[in-house]
């Protein structure tokens, strides 16, 4: 196009029926990339489509269904081995010379475990159950459990539980909201999480930016997160929360820091990550006082002493290679809960390389962790949080049954309030008003709309969850944990099927 | 309780409405010079051009009496007050007596000292009776002299020359609607009229309509010395309100009956309002008389609801004006007609642009909005009289209360330019209007139904000239 | 004091984002086909009775508030313009003049001409009869606007200057 570089090729194209076009303007009024315009003389909305990331926001907000994002029809030369991302990729940097950055999780094609993954049923010999005749139990408790319990008798010669038991986390859905952080979100969507975690009796996370003072009163639902940045971490950031998790490493971006642009930093960013307006909130790679387990256990111990020892501590990892053996020193390092983050996790800003190539599936990460710390004997000593694709409730029950706890949910969160997966989110233009502070756009996510359908969508999960116990003869989720009996696997491998540790399909 | 309404305009009308929203009982009665119900006085200039049938003049009908069960006395008029007894005299003598008195009896035209103004052919323009006349005498007519370019003056030529006849305005001062335009915006009003084949001539006056023998007018000798043929005449110099009849009382009269911000007189129990009083003006900070549609139905509505027991407060008014002929639309409130270097503590703000014909202007003083101007386009006009209204001080958004794209644009796409608009670009676009105002009066005024002149906290503070 | 119901259309500008459908419906629902590409292709002139307000990022959708003593009506030297007994300000169209006093008059500049079949008219919000919820209201994405038919608190707030015998 004109005045533009020639070595930009469109991904995506809109097809616009001007014999429906009204040019209302709706579209070009909301796409944020500026990809749709209006011109006035011809009085007609036309499309640039190499500006057009595949949002489909025009198309879902046309009046008249006069729009089409679809796919780009040019073409290159049909090539087996480079892809038309890799080429336009390359072209890119060619022509700027940087780091190709990306929003989101994980899209490249690898196998998805869950999906060869099934569940066991009842059939004659073992009942299954009808949940909604029966009670059913999603309630979870995450955090230390004693290795034994001491039992005595009071003076009336009644049984009294003496051990003391650690604090835990009560979910009434094994579902938690992951870890985005408050300039990576924007507030609407903070303040969405915290009223559907608090509808639905779950916790949801603040992420590494702090906790804006308005969700102070969601506290009880909140876990706040303490990484490498220490933005927005403060004693009454740490009091109101319900739990604190000490943030490593992220499953989209192993090894890698956080990096929130300064234009992003407005003056309630500024206040809740205490930073000054405008400046780059830069978490490093690595916590500068955490080189080894023992420097962990002093930050988890400090944490604990600051909130008096009333609070679990989790711990946030990528699932890496040797995650086994690192969950086993975060256990003996005195977190309560652990939390893997599968390499299919999301991210505000990432390069696309380290997105793409880093990291290892949760699937594996978690059947390897559960029977390691199992292996131990320390199992009981931290509660496990899958985390990083999960997309439904299948997945969530799934994980259950290869060790997890609970699991967390960004991307499918995101997803229920209206994400589209264009994995623009490092832009700051977010066309759904999800990963974007320009109060123009983060307007589009009304929190009342997107607290109910998160609240939905929990509620759906819930539901599906209980029939899929029931089916398997279950009445809690607890009693699934770590049940890979009831799993069977379909294509493959001996060695896959031996570190998730279930047997392939008719054994 | 019996209620007396003297007078049955717009003013009678909304009295009666407010006061049987509070007392369903009382006796009420309207005292009705005319023999029929409340019509739409300004509209008699529209009935005598042809653009409204004659059932369409009636304000509210016989069934809207009946319904409020209003005596209505026809055809008489109030002819003196006798407070000390409580009653009102009417026309042939006869008494009525009463708990709470209304004047409404608007206002009579003026007619300036001019020689042979007395007798057929010369007429003022205000009532049904008038028009009635006109219409009479239209068969015989071919040239008519209009004698005053106000509101009445202008109207009533417009109507005559869609009647076909030749119509020359003459104006005392130096320009048409002297009390609404300003010299530019007169000079646009005059060169539509022209534009028509309505003449005018201004800055000049009748000293004498000539007659002949039988006392048919012949024409209009002015003081210039012109002479101008005419077979009729309609005198529009102005109205004055109607205190004749109350002069002997002892109601304290300025130019109009002097009321409170009840609407009551300095009689107990007697209250005025609508043409003939002489109410709070909220721009200049004085009582005057400001004989407009909207301020007579306000006072009767307070007035009504006082009346009936009811505390309300009238917190003044403003001259509010729309007039349209030949389709040329002039809209105005307030101060209109103050020209940039009349006033220091004054600031006129004006967007004009004779091209595409827009003009715009609007009066500031102390940053408050006192007054506007706009021709052609009015839409969204309002939005000005609503910042009179609320005295909003509208220094942070000055600059665009008379841009380009002002009132008018705001409410439809702007499709000035060439330019390519994305979503940048429309983000930069301001659109004239709530949406500008200060957060508290925006989150107030929208949410809330109610009067903004009545909510905003008015302190005694006043615009001053 | 007779209780009346009022019904009033509220926008929210906090949830508006200006994506102006509200306009696109409210032209579409007072056009004489109701369909939106026949409204605006081939009727020509589409009309909304709604305005998106819009300053930086504060936008918000404002049409007639229906008022408890509304203006317009005060200002109507036709009587074109009345409240219903449901609250409702309407205009009646062929008792209107366009002489323009309502549209001088109203602070929410709520009112503004229409052209039907050459002849100027008086056009405001009449909060879409024989539709449940408006048109604007249905068509936004956003809840930005909110269909109220409480008792509005103006009315109660004129109330307190009132003291009401019985």
């Amino acid at each position: 196009m004109l005045y533009e570089s020639i070595f930009v090729f469109p991904t995506f194209e809109v097809e616009r029926d001007y014999e429906k076009c009204i040019v209302c303007k709706t579209c070009v009024q909301q796409c944020t990339f500026n990809a749709t315009y209006y011109l006035p003389h011809r009085h007609k909305v036309v499309t640039r489509d190499t500006e057009c990331v595949g949002c489909r926001r025009c198309e879902a907000m046309c009046p008249t269904g006069a729009i089409k994002v679809r796919r780009y029809q040019g073409e290159f030369k049909e090539n087996a081995y480079w892809s038309p991302r890799d080429l336009k990729d390359l072209y890119k940097q060619a022509e700027q010379g940087g780091v190709i950055l990306t929003g989101g999780g994980n899209d490249r094609e690898y196998p998805i475990y869950w999906d060869h993954i099934l569940l066991d049923a009842c059939q004659v010999t073992n009942p299954s159950i009808d949940p909604l005749r029966e009670p059913m139990e999603l309630r979870t408790y995450l955090g230390r459990k004693p290795d034994k319990l001491d039992i005595g008798y009071n003076e009336k010669g009644e049984p009294e539980l003496r051990t003391k038991i650690p604090p835990n986390l009560v979910a009434d859905i094994p579902v938690i909201f992951a870890p985005m952080s408050y300039g990576a979100l924007n507030l609407n969507m903070h303040r969405a999480e915290a009223a559907a975690a608090k509808a639905m009796g779950t916790y949801w996370n603040t992420g590494e930016g702090g906790l804006h003072r308005e969700l102070y009163p969601y506290g009880d639902h909140t876990i706040v997160q303490v990484a490498s940045g220490r933005f927005g971490v403060h004693a009454e950031y740490l009091q109101v929360s319900a739990a604190m998790e000490i943030k490593i490493g992220q499953g989209a971006k192993p090894g890698i820091g956080g990096h929130l642009p300064g234009g992003k930093v407005d003056e309630e960013i500024s206040k809740t990550r205490m930073i000054p307006v405008g400046t780059d909130a830069l978490s490093p790679a690595p916590h500068h006082d955490i080189y080894s387990i023992e420097d962990l256990r002093q930050l988890i111990y400090a944490l604990k002493e600051a909130t008096n020892y009333e609070k679990p501590v989790s711990v946030k990892i990528a699932a890496v290679h040797n995650v086994a053996a690192i969950a086993s020193g975060i256990a003996r390092a005195g977190a309560d809960i652990i939390v893997l983050d599968g390499f299919r996790g999301g991210t505000g800003a990432s390069p696309a390389i380290v997105r793409d190539y880093v990291g290892i599936p949760i699937e594996l990460a978690l059947a390897a962790v559960d029977q390691r710390l199992r292996d131990e004997g320390i199992r009981n000593w931290v509660s496990l949080i899958a985390a990083g694709g999960i997309r439904n409730s299948g997945d969530v029950i799934k994980a259950v049954a290869l060790g997890a706890d609970a699991v967390y949910i960004g991307t499918a969160a995101l997803l229920a309030v209206g994400c589209t997966l264009c994995h623009k989110c490092y832009t700051g233009r977010c066309a759904w008003g999800i990963t974007t502070n320009d109060p123009f756009i983060a307007k589009r996510l009304n929190p009342e709309i997107a607290a109910e359908r998160l609240t939905n969508l929990l509620r759906a999960w819930a539901q599906e969850m209980k029939e899929m116990l029931g089916l398997m003869g279950i009445n809690a989720i607890e009693s699934l944990r770590g049940n890979r009996l009831r799993l069977r696997a379909v294509g493959l491998s001996k060695e896959e099927m031996d570190i998730l540790g279930i047997l392939p399909a008719g054994a | 309780m019996r209620y007396v309404i003297a007078g049955n305009s717009v003013a009678a009308v909304s009295a009666i409405d407010a006061i049987r929203r509070r007392d369903q009982d009382g006796e009420i009665y309207v005292i009705s010079p005319e023999p029929r119900t409340a019509y739409c006085r300004p509209l008699i200039t529209y009935k005598l051009a042809g653009q409204v049938p004659p059932e369409r003049l009636p304000y509210r009908q016989e069934g809207y009496y009946r319904a409020k069960g209003v005596n209505l006395i026809y055809g008489k008029s109030l002819e003196g007050l006798e407070p000390e007894k409580g009653r009102v005299a009417l026309t042939g003598g006869e008494r009525l007596e009463y708990d709470r008195l209304l004047l409404a009896m608007g206002a009579v035209p003026f007619m300036p000292p001019i020689e042979g103004l007395d007798g057929p052919g010369v007429y003022p323009f205000t009532t049904m009776e008038h028009l009635e006349l006109v219409e009479a005498a239209l068969r015989d007519w071919r040239e008519v002299v209009v004698v005053g370019a106000g509101m009445i003056g202008i109207k009533a030529a417009e109507a005559l020359h869609l009647r076909g006849l030749r119509v020359t305005v003459v104006e005392l001062l130096d320009r048409i609607l002297p009390i609404v335009l300003d010299g530019t915006s007169s000079v646009w009003a005059q060169r539509e009229m022209e534009k028509h084949g309505m003449g005018y001539i201004l800055g000049d006056s009748v000293v004498a309509i000539e007659r002949d023998r039988k006392g048919n007018v012949q024409g209009v000798s002015l003081k210039s010395g012109t002479r101008v043929p005419a077979q009729g005449v309609i005198v529009a110099v102005g109205v004055r309100p109607n205190v004749g009849p109350l002069s002997s009382s002892p109601l304290q009269i300025n130019k109009g009956v002097v009321v409170d911000d009840c609407m009551e007189t300095n009689i107990e129990g007697v209250y005025a309002a609508g043409d003939i009083v002489e109410a709070y003006d909220l721009i200049l900070g004085a009582k005057r008389p400001i004989q407009v549609w909207p301020l007579a139905f306000r006072q009767g509505l307070i007035a009504g609801a006082n009346m009936a027991g009811g505390r309300r407060r009238y917190v003044g008014g403003f001259p509010i004006n729309a007039v349209g002929f030949f389709g040329f639309k002039v809209a105005s409130a307030g101060l209109s007609t103050v020209e940039p270097d009349m006033e220091e503590s004054i600031e006129v703000l004006r967007f004009v642009d004779e091209e595409r014909g827009i003009f715009r202007k609007v009066v500031l003083g102390n940053n408050k909005v006192m007054g506007f101007l706009i021709l052609n386009d009015i839409s969204r006009a309002g939005i000005y009289t609503g910042l009179i209204w609320s005295r909003m001080d509208v220094a942070g958004f000055k600059e665009y209360l008379v841009d380009e794209v002002s009132v008018p644009e705001s409410c439809r796409p702007i499709v000035s330019g060439t330019e390519p608009w994305s979503f940048d670009t429309m983000k930069t676009h301001r659109r004239f209007g709530w949406a500008l105002f200060p957060l508290s009066y925006r989150k107030q005024f929208t949410a809330m139904p109610s009067r903004i002149e009545e909510i905003c906290a008015f302190d005694s503070e006043v615009y001053t000239l | 004091m007779v209780k009346q119901i009022r019904r009033r259309v509220y926008p929210i500008e906090e949830n508006c984002m200006g994506c102006r459908l509200c306009e696109v419906a409210c032209a579409v629902e007072h056009s004489k086909t109701k369909d939106p590409i026949s409204a605006f292709l081939e009727e020509g002139n589409p009309f909304s009775l709604t305005v998106v307000e819009m300053a930086g990022p504060v936008s918000f959708s404002l049409a007639c508030r229906h008022c408890d003593e509304p203006y317009c009506v005060e200002a109507c030297i036709s009587g074109a313009l009345r409240v219903e007994d449901d609250g409702r300000v309407l205009v009646y169209e062929e008792v209107c003049v366009a002489c323009g006093m309502c549209v001088v008059s109203c602070p929410w500049g709520a009112i503004r001409f229409r052209e039907v079949d050459g002849v100027k008219k008086a056009a405001k919000c009449d909060l879409c009869p024989g539709r449940e919820v408006p048109a604007c209201v249905a068509a936004c994405p956003n809840r930005a606007l909110i269909f109220d038919t409480a008792l509005g608190p103006g009315l109660e707030l004129v109330e307190e200057e009132e003291i009401i015998e019985g």
